[in-house]
């Protein structure tokens, strides 16, 4: 639980951080580059957070 | 009592999005429909798209709002979608002012569509309590765009105004 409520500060200090990475992600498609996932999903994968059930 | 932390970030995520809907209210229509390069689509769209994907992330972790949502593929009205807001407002509420939701033991994801033969995906619970607020941040961040885009107001939704507004930050007496 500890490092739960680690990683919830963590984002709801990070609030600002996604609004403007968000904005960055605008900037990128607009002149069509390319641009990042930054979801919960792959960074769950890589954690092993998120896997195929056994 | 101390409320829990997950509980207060998903509140402001919810009042954000309030937010947001109330803002709209002042808009007419074929504002509603504007849209900006780099962002998820119009205004009414991105709204609909945000709280559809919370009933999803909430089915996720075994808490059914409402099934199904209304279609994100047609224009809903802000009626439509502040109503199934307040569903998920409940169900915040329900789910994390208590003490039985445990963000770290893996539960089997019944919402997502998987190939024929793969194996289901099961997951720890903080991860969909965490993409929950990313996601709306990222769309409202879209909103924000578009609105500034078309030099329109925007509203105040970061959790200064959020601490303001519910007394949580104040001038000392």
């Amino acid at each position: 639980m500890t490092d739960f409520l680690l990683r919830q500060l963590r984002h709801g200090v990070w609030y600002h951080g996604i609004d403007h990475r968000s904005q960055i992600d605008t900037i990128l498609s607009t002149h069509g580059l390319e641009t990042l996932d930054l979801q919960m999903w792959p960074y769950a994968m890589e954690l092993g957070a998120s896997k195929e059930a056994k | 009592m101390t409320t829990p932390p997950i509980l207060r970030q998903l509140r402001h995520d919810v009042w954000a999005t309030e937010k947001v809907i109330a803002h709209c209210r002042t808009l007419s229509d074929a504002q509603l429909d504007l849209t900006a390069p780099g962002t998820y689509g119009t205004i009414r769209r991105t709204l609909g798209h945000i709280v559809a994907a919370d009933t999803r992330y909430l089915a996720r972790i075994g808490q059914v709002v409402v099934e199904p949502p209304f279609r994100e593929d047609h224009d809903v009205s802000l009626d439509e979608i502040a109503a199934l807001l307040e569903k998920v407002k409940a169900a915040v509420e329900r789910v994390f002012a208590g003490k039985e939701f445990d963000p770290d033991r893996f539960v089997l994801d019944t919402v997502s569509q998987r190939a024929p033969g793969k194996p289901p995906i099961e997951m720890e619970p903080w991860m969909m309590v965490t993409q929950f607020p990313h996601h709306g941040s990222d769309h409202r961040a879209h909103i924000g765009t578009i609105l500034g885009a078309h030099g329109i107001e925007t509203p105040g939704l970061d959790v200064w105004a959020y601490g303001w507004e519910i007394g949580a930050i104040r001038e000392k007496r």
